[in-house]
């Protein structure tokens, strides 16, 4: 007889835990795609959806681009169908130079857009314009002199200032002065012509005729222990509340908030900082307050409670360390979502609370500069993007909690320094462009890689993000349309004006102008 | 598994694993590493500063740590080609499971060779297998629907076309 245990062994095994393919990011099946020939390529696209897409991938088509696609495929809706549902963020930019305009004569700027109108202005001429919807206004009807002349200590110290009234104003300026507004209309700050009382100016952007022209409350009261009326100037002002159903703007320190349809005065609020403004969330190219941050103060530490401009107080209140600094705060549409980023001995410290009345926090310290720019919130707080303001900053997103650092994959591409970002596509993208080399590069939110990566061939002196999905940037000589969503549908900025203008390129807007008049 | 010859540099970085453990690696060979050269441009001082590797583990983080250390001595050394294929043919002999984290990792770092490196040791797995072979050996659910299974291989035709 055999001894026991030595005919039979029983060993049990604890299997490691396979990771399963299905798991890795549609990127990296592309990668591992772009390693495979041709004939593997078929058996890889009928494995799994994920695969599919990988198989099917620009980049593959243009690696094997001696096999194009048929005609016969192309002109049904199959493979376009293919490439939204698989691609949808991997849309190839189409690039449309539309007009000349000779930069010997014209120096312009562009103030913002709205629907689908560039408005502009050029600092030579000192006219507003805009295109494609061509009307032009003196910018001195809609920001008087007198603007100027009391804001010159203040904004206008250089040499280039316009004290001689002959000098149309910087572009600086008027766009401090500029706002976007809903329902197709645009507003202007500015004094009125007596120089003591402050107007905003409001104008239907579509055919530059004056709407309305509206008085400011600016008298800050005796708080500050002096007749201020009519000595501080309003500067900066900005859409407010979760509607944009108000604005709001500084006078001193004291901030403004009046109701953007009747330009009473609804709230004032003292000291106030544009730290101390909330962010909402916003479809316009400009910030969208929709409530202030007080300090209540500790011995210790420094208590804030945030205020929406509706009147309502918000339940959540945050602390930070008496020698810490608070540089912005943001939140989202619902309300739910709020962050905050706080500067601490040349860090940054982000904190975001999510449903803050089921308390989830998620906590960030980032290895960055507070210069990096304005911190802002997409899709209800499920993404923060971090976006450089005038040069030099860092992009940062935030995907719940967890950073991508957008411009470090950027450099995959090309080394570009990148000056001006926007998010996009309810979120969806994040569109980054060095100026000073033209170059745009798209990323993808959602799996925080670059996508597409396009040179618009020269340097950009002004861009401006249009409805969402156009970008429209001004070079020495063109006005350059860059339309991302070519594939889903939308119709590009200037349409069938592309081809007039490709016939009449030399046509400049002010020589068509001239010639109209 | 390859040897790696020893580094001479005095200048350390703690690169932190998910699970907490803590790499001290020589700061040319963690600067292969995209991620943690990103994060460095931006800090003045990283004396005693932990760089949090996100989501790697430490048994990953070793991995791609030997990777990184292998290839800054082979630029150093000039080792020839031939070596360094054998020691990445070593390098990537694990198991599927280890393989797949070593390319989310290579994919999050922004460790472009190493992505390269172990995605193209996922394709060498796949050449000249069936779909249904490939779905066995990865263990990848078939979410086709019959007629969109049809639909593709219609869609794919001209691709196996010889043009």
């Amino acid at each position: 007889m055999l001894p026991l245990g030595s005919f039979l062994e029983i060993e049990i095994i604890s299997l490691p835990r396979e990771t399963k393919c299905a798991s890795l990011p549609p990127d990296v099946w592309r990668h591992v795609a772009s390693f495979l020939p041709k004939s593997d390529l078929v058996n890889l696209a009928l494995v799994s959806q994920t695969c599919r897409a990988a198989a099917l991938s620009p980049d593959l088509f243009a690696k094997h681009l001696s096999i194009q696609p048929p005609a016969d495929l192309l002109s049904t809706t199959s493979y376009p169908t293919i490439y939204r549902n698989s691609h949808s963020l991997r849309l190839t930019p189409l690039i449309s130079k539309v007009f000349s305009p000779d930069v010997r004569k014209a120096k312009l700027a562009i103030l913002g857009s709205v629907s689908k109108l560039l408005i502009m202005y050029d600092e030579n001429t000192g006219m507003v314009s805009t295109y494609p919807n061509e009307w032009r206004r003196d910018i001195s009807e809609l920001i008087s002199k007198t603007a100027a002349e009391n804001n010159e200590n203040e904004e206008m110290s250089d040499s280039s200032s316009p004290k001689d009234e002959s000098k149309p104003f910087q572009r600086q300026f008027v766009s401090e002065r500029f706002l976007e507004l809903p329902n197709c209309e645009i507003g202007f700050l500015s004094d009125a012509k007596n120089g003591i009382r402050k107007t905003f100016v409001t104008v239907n952007a579509e055919t530059g005729q004056t709407v309305r022209t509206m008085f400011l409350p600016t008298n800050v009261g005796d708080e500050l222990g002096r007749l201020a009326f009519g000595m501080d100037k309003p500067r900066r002002i900005l859409l407010g509340g979760n509607e944009s159903q108000y604005m709001v703007y500084f006078v001193g320190r004291m901030l403004f908030v009046i109701r953007r349809d009747e330009g009473t005065l609804v709230k004032k609020w003292p000291n106030a900082e544009e730290s101390m403004l909330v962010r909402g969330e916003t479809s316009f190219n400009a910030p969208l307050i929709t409530g202030v941050v007080r300090c209540d103060g500790f011995e210790d530490r420094k208590q804030y409670h945030i205020h929406t401009l509706e009147g309502g107080s918000s339940d959540y209140h945050f602390c930070i360390d008496q020698h810490d600094t608070l540089i912005d705060v943001a939140q989202s549409r619902d309300g739910n979502t709020i962050s905050k980023r706080v500067s601490s001995a040349k860090k940054v410290k982000l904190w975001t609370v999510v449903h803050h009345d089921i308390i989830f926090h998620w906590y960030q310290k980032l290895p960055l500069s507070n210069r990096t720019g304005a911190l802002e919130m997409r899709s209800n707080g499920s993404q923060i993007l971090i976006r450089p303001e005038g040069g030099g900053g860092r992009i940062v997103r935030i995907n719940y909690g967890l950073p991508v650092r957008v411009e470090q994959l950027a450099r995959r591409v090309q080394s570009s320094a990148f000056d001006w970002a926007r998010a996009s596509w309810d979120g969806r993208i994040v569109l980054a462009v060095s100026r000073s080399s033209g170059f745009l590069s798209i990323f993808d939110c959602d799996e925080g890689r670059c996508l597409k990566s396009v040179s618009i061939g020269d340097q950009i002196d002004d861009l401006v993000l249009v409805d969402g999905h156009i970008l429209v940037a001004l070079t020495p000589g063109h006005i350059v349309e860059c339309h991302f969503k070519r594939f889903c549908g939308c119709e590009g900025l200037f349409g069938e004006r592309q081809q007039a203008a490709e016939n009449d390129s030399t046509t400049s807007p002010a020589e068509a102008s001239a010639e109209a008049g | 598994m390859a040897d790696v010859p020893n580094q001479i540099n005095n200048i350390t970085l703690k690169l932190k694993s998910k699970d907490g453990e803590i790499f001290e690696v020589e700061k040319p060979v963690a600067m292969q590493i995209n991620f943690v050269k990103g994060m460095l441009e931006d800090v003045d001082e990283i004396d005693g500063m932990e760089i949090p590797m996100g989501e790697v583990e430490a048994a990953i983080l070793a991995k791609v740590v030997e990777y990184c250390k292998f290839h800054y001595q082979q630029e150093l050394n000039q080792t020839n080609a031939d070596e360094v294929d054998r020691w990445e043919r070593a390098f990537v002999q694990v198991d599927k499971s280890t393989l797949f984290q070593l390319i989310l990792a290579a994919n999050f770092l922004d460790v472009q060779s190493l992505l390269d490196l172990t995605c193209k040791t996922v394709a060498d797995m796949i050449k000249g297998k069936t779909p249904e072979q490939i779905r066995a050996e990865f263990d990848i659910d078939n979410d086709f629907t019959p007629e969109q299974l049809e639909e593709v291989r219609r869609d794919n035709a001209w691709c196996a076309e010889d043009r």
